[in-house]
């Protein structure tokens, strides 16, 4: 079976669904991430963008501490171009030019669409400002169709596929003003830190670029490392197990995983029917919002995005209220937490206790939860093991070409064709017993909670947050410290509103790693340097 | 009953693979540097179905109360941000 019969295969199912539902399209089909700039957006996009954007403090780059326009956050040149302060192709070449100087080394792009980028900036340069993403350059995860530019999902098996249509979400962000920088590098189709099919080590933490063996975290590493290595201001990245918020919590990205529905997957590369998300990844909540809000919402193409609750107002959602010069959450909110997650010593105990301290500080209740019964039962490793089905049934036609195809990815894709009929039926059974404890135990008491780890709401697909709260030390390199922090079913908005107050006091979120030096750089031009990861340890890592 | 060997769950495994039309056979029966080989496949499915698939299966739900939901946050309808604090920017 050739690749394009998988995508036909894809193709069909999204047809099925267009034609099953009832909902008016909220991106336009067939139109490609050209440089073309549509020509009539949406009123209200362009009404709420206004507005955003009134409401803002206009952005003084001196006072920022910037002259360079690539450590602006994406809301503040944004703001800038609006203002005719700040041009795009000023803004976009900022980024190519980081990107030639150091993608060799960071290797956080598969693909890089300079000419395509430019081309469309100038369009935008030329046209008035309209979306909400004017001007933005966007790093696209490379298991997200673009039209026109290779999607290799980092794997062998789609290493020549060139979609001929831009995913939904991707069109919705050009329609908001997005500009696609290129394509980021993932762990082989969406499973572990960024790697070559075979298992060589490509992408690199941005604040670790001597140390290949400090992980980037997976499988978003390419979209995480782009955005705090100054590489793009914003990027995408998807979660099916920790995708978006592992990396996130390793680089110090605010990323952003929505309640599962929130983001058509018209056009995103399959891991799994049930857990794939699609999400920002960003350097802080204000700019997740922005690009969370332009590609939400339902699509045709996609029935699991039809029939939920409406995309509420995101932006507002980030901007922090002020009393008196004092930084409020913008709703009350009772942040719930699990018996000793702020204890223990070290860089994460006081981070832990630093962050908690600063939000209470902007008005939200911290309230400790006792772990409830049957917790570890239902988010065990044996029922997180079966999403291994929804990845090996889609990719049956390629077990039967040649198993080879799978690289070093194999094992956890095989083993998904050992769970039976009975196994999977029972974890789905368990999804809905997690979620009525979670609902009961957990939400009934706060209205956000900080969280371990991913896997439970991954597993119920309920939004999760990560943010970075302070510094640790991974193998003699200090990287960034992040937190987790979960929320009720479409509750994403209370998620934003959470880290923008702690952002607001907060300067975490602005800091950036140096440069690699130079004998980093040829150090890692060594073949080998980076190293590789084998089929066992891919497979214990596996999204 | 006693539980399978290796050698049993992997002639399981294979004549499962074999019957679905798969070859595992195209791989090296044991080379740590490619990446992968038949012995640490087998292996991991083998663990899969030893240590994680019988934890699953003894589950215990009720049927009734419990039906399987593949898309269970769509369910629940939304956080709206109910309590906001109303004081103004």
């Amino acid at each position: 079976m050739d690749r394009r019969s998988f995508l036909v295969r894809m193709g069909a199912l999204s047809a099925a669904a267009a034609v099953a539902g009832c909902a008016p399209a909220t991106a336009g089909a067939g139109a490609g991430a050209s440089s073309s700039v549509a020509a009539s957006p949406p009123g209200s996009e362009t009404a709420a963008a206004d507005t955003f954007f009134r409401s803002l403090p206009l952005p003084d780059p001196s006072r920022m501490g910037a002259t360079d326009p690539v450590e602006f956050t994406a809301w503040e040149a944004a703001a800038l171009i609006r203002e005719g302060r700040l041009g795009v192709l000023e803004y976009t070449d900022a980024f190519l030019t980081r990107i030639r100087r150091w993608d060799g080394v960071y290797q956080a792009f598969n693909e890089v669409t300079d000419q395509m980028a430019r081309e469309r900036a100038r369009a935008l340069d030329d046209a008035p400002v309209r979306g909400l993403l004017h001007g933005v350059p966007l790093a696209v995860k490379d298991n997200i169709h673009t039209a026109g530019v290779r999607t290799t999902a980092n794997s062998h098996i789609f290493q020549d596929f060139v979609p001929d249509r831009d995913a939904t979400l991707v069109r919705a962000l050009m329609d908001a003003g997005a500009i696609m920088l290129g394509k980021s590098q993932l762990g082989p189709l969406a499973t572990t830190r960024a790697l070559t099919p075979d298992g060589e080590v490509t992408t690199l933490n941005a604040w670790a670029p001597g140390s290949p063996d400090v992980s980037p975290g997976g499988s978003s590493s390419g979209s995480a490392t782009a955005v705090m290595a100054r590489l793009a201001p914003v990027a995408l990245g998807t979660q099916t197990g920790g995708s978006i918020t592992m990396p996130s919590r390793a680089q110090g990205a605010t990323g952003l995983k929505p309640t599962f529905g929130r983001v058509s997957l018209d056009g995103v590369i399959p891991l799994s029917y049930t857990r794939d998300h699609v999400g920002p990844m960003t350097r802080d909540a204000r700019d997740a919002a922005m690009v969370l809000q332009a590609m939400a919402g339902e699509d045709p193409r996609d029935p699991r995005t039809l029939g939920l609750p409406p995309v509420p107002d995101l932006l507002t959602a980030a901007t922090p209220l002020e009393d008196g010069g004092r930084v409020r959450v913008r709703w009350g909110t009772r942040l719930g937490i699990f018996p000793g997650w702020a204890d223990g010593g070290g860089d994460g105990g006081k981070n832990r206790q630093d962050f908690l301290r600063e939000t209470e500080a902007t008005g939200v209740q911290v309230v400790e939860i006792p772990l409830p019964e049957g917790w570890d039962e239902l988010t065990s490793g044996a029922l997180n093991a079966i999403r291994l089905v929804e990845r090996a049934e889609p990719f049956l036609p390629y077990f039967k070409e040649d198993v080879r195809l799978f690289g070093v990815t194999l094992t956890s894709f095989i083993q998904g064709l050992f769970v039976s009929g009975d196994e999977y039926l029972k974890g789905q059974r368990a999804k809905l017993a997690l979620l009525r404890l979670v609902l009961d135990d957990i939400l009934s008491r706060c209205d956000v909670v900080a969280l371990e780890t991913h896997v439970p709401f991954d597993m119920i697909g309920l939004p999760l947050l990560a943010l970075p709260v302070g510094k640790r030390e991974v193998a003699g390199v200090e990287v960034p410290d992040g937190v987790l922090l979960g929320g009720a079913p479409f509750g994403e908005e209370r998620l934003l509103a959470v880290a923008a107050a702690f952002q607001a006091r907060t300067d975490w979120h602005r800091k950036r790693p140096a440069d690699p030096t130079l004998e980093e750089e040829a150090r890692l031009n060594r073949l080998g340097a980076r190293g590789r990861l084998d089929l066992d340890t891919v497979a214990r890592e596996a999204q | 009953m006693d539980p399978l060997t290796d050698d049993e769950l992997d002639h399981f495994i294979e004549l499962r693979l074999r019957h679905m039309g798969i070859d595992l056979s195209v791989l090296p029966g044991e080379d740590a540097r490619a990446p992968a080989d038949r012995r640490r496949v087998l292996a991991a499915v083998r663990r899969l179905l030893r240590d994680q698939m019988p934890v699953v299966a003894d589950l215990a739900l009720d049927p009734i109360a419990w039906p399987p939901i593949l898309y269970p946050s769509g369910l629940a309808g939304g956080d709206r941000g109910s309590h906001e604090t109303g004081v103004g920017p």
